[in-house]
């Protein structure tokens, strides 16, 4: 495993020079690769005699001593290389002699033809090896290249949530689909979006550091950390509602494969790439509540675990505000194709509604769970009462996550179709519906596992 | 499809949801585990792939989103089965 690190740190030195523009010293970067060398072999090499020593598990024979010494030895000489290395790399960015776009003598791919570093729309054409060595072609070319292949040209702008474009130059994307006239990537990003460059994202991440921070010591009750986590809390969304203001253009450049997606927008199959990773998270959630459940003993598990007061009634109701919730997306991507603004707006409200309907009933159903006593759960069914309790609140919990970040992205969407949008191009809705529907499917299943079996 | 369609799923979808519940409330999970369990979850199998199919649009988008869907479905189960190899 540390080979492939060791690997990425080669991968570190050989483009220092392009990410930074400055030349580092290498004669201690050569005594770092000795230094790193030996320490990694002393650590990791013992190993291979010193094997079936568990990790963290410090009672092992005695005649592995010495080996393990080594690596111990070892392990503190590898990190010492990295000292090494981490003052090379920083005092180089000061002190560094600057580089051209090439210090290597033999690097002949495309990123040593760039500056160092390199500039935004760093190529002044579009790379290619066709002729056996790096040339950069320009529009013309490009267009004798691509001819042979009509609507692969598909390219779209519009805003990031889907509603009216900002930028002036909306082409919906499913007429884009269709579109024959060949535009190179470079000339649509050189001219109308100079830079691509965001710093919303950047700012999305801080604020949920801070958020993430906060929420990390909320049960303690202290008004730091509770401040910490309202104010990450507003600057994520704040970014995330200017990113959403933001014209977003995903150069498609005209040689590029769509296979097999070439007739989804790109929006959606984003959408649907994060809902399969989304599928994955659940997955692992249910997957290791039927692992927890199966070794505990499947059946057992719902009379020796759960307390009789936690009924199916809640989570049917919760089934059917969601699946309502749903229906009432659907009707607002109805009454938007339709151009019916009040429809829009009411089947939104609907939605948070539900929604919050939802989770309110929800609250109701742990709070009385929580302080439950009974001969079985004298002082509660809580968070950490048994393995059954503590997976169907993390897993309920992961789900009422989900749908209070759903909750948030309706009511933003309310205030928009409020003011307007949306009438006429139901996409974004369609978006947020396909995020709504997929909570409605988890629960589906949470639904049965967690309340009824 | 028009609202009539998707009020025809979402009557499908709450009766189904009902069904489930009825199964619980007539005694069979007490009386007749596994055959009830069998029931519910092929309920909500049916229930998941309809919203899928019509609230979704699945039915209608090109096959390669269903796949990259069950890709995503195929690795959630592959990781559980994968655990599942020390308790079996």
């Amino acid at each position: 495993m540390v080979a492939g690190a060791t690997a990425l740190f080669g991968g570190l030195y050989y483009w220092y020079p392009k990410i930074t523009g400055k030349m580092y010293n290498e004669t201690l970067g050569k005594i770092q690769f000795g230094v790193y060398f030996l320490g990694f072999n002393l650590l990791y090499f013992p190993m291979f005699i010193a094997w079936e020593t568990p990790r963290r598990v410090f009672v092992y024979p005695d005649g592995l001593q010495i080996w393990h010494t080594m690596a111990t030895v070892g392990g503190f000489i590898l990190g010492a290389s990295f000292l090494l290395m981490f003052y090379n790399l920083f005092v180089s960015l000061w002190r560094g002699e600057d580089v051209g776009p090439n210090p290597w003598e033999y690097a002949t791919s495309a990123e040593w033809a760039a500056a160092s570093p390199p500039p935004l729309e760093n190529f002044p054409g579009v790379p290619s090896y066709a002729t056996g060595k790096l040339e950069f072609l320009d529009e013309e070319a490009v267009t004798n290249h691509t001819e042979s292949t009509p609507g692969a040209a598909a390219h779209g702008h519009a805003a990031t949530d889907g509603g009216t474009a900002t930028d002036g130059g909306a082409v919906t994307a499913r007429a884009a689909v269709t579109a024959t006239e060949v535009e190179t990537a470079h000339e649509v990003g050189g001219e109308e979006h100079a830079s691509h460059a965001s710093f919303w994202p950047f700012l999305v991440s801080f604020g949920g550091f801070i958020a993430f921070l906060g929420l990390s010591g909320v049960r303690t009750g202290s008004v730091f950390y509770l401040s910490m986590a309202a104010i990450g809390g507003v600057a994520t969304f704040g970014s995330l509602v200017g990113m959403t203001r933001e014209p977003f253009h995903a150069p498609e450049m005209a040689i590029a494969e769509r296979w097999p997606f070439e007739r989804v927008e790109k929006m959606k199959l984003g959408m649907w790439t994060f809902l399969a990773s989304d599928i994955v998270l659940f997955g692992a959630f249910i997957g290791s509540y039927a692992f927890v459940r199966v070794a505990y003993g499947w059946t057992a598990w719902h009379h020796d675990l759960i307390p009789a007061e936690h009924v199916t009634m809640p989570g049917l109701i919760n089934t059917y505000l969601l699946l309502t919730s749903s229906f009432l997306v659907v009707l607002a991507m109805v009454a938007a194709e339709r151009e019916s603004k009040r429809g829009t707006v009411a089947a939104l409200v609907g939605t948070f509604a539900l929604g919050v309907g939802f989770l309110i009933n929800k609250g109701i159903e742990w709070n009385h769970l929580f302080h439950i006593s009974t001969e079985t759960f004298p002082s509660g069914w809580g968070l950490s009462t048994n393995i059954a309790s503590s997976t169907f609140y993390l897993t309920t919990g992961l789900h009422g996550a989900h749908v209070t970040i759903g909750l948030i992205i309706c009511a933003y969407m309310t205030v928009r179709a409020w003011n307007g949008a949306y009438q006429g191009d139901d996409r974004a809705i369609e978006y947020f519906g396909l995020y709504w529907h997929f909570v409605d499917i988890v629960w589906l299943f949470l639904f049965p596992l967690f309340y009824i079996l | 499809m028009d609202w009539k369609g998707y009020t025809v799923i979402y009557v499908v979808l709450f009766v189904f949801a009902t069904a489930q519940a009825v199964v619980e409330f007539a005694g069979l999970v007490d009386s007749a585990y596994w055959a009830a369990f069998a029931l519910i979850m092929v309920l909500s199998v049916i229930k998941a792939v309809g919203v899928a199919a019509y609230y979704q649009h699945l039915r209608w988008e090109p096959r390669a989103v269903t796949y990259l869907v069950l890709g995503g479905t195929v690795a959630a189960l592959a990781l559980t089965g994968a655990a599942a190899y020390s308790i079996l």
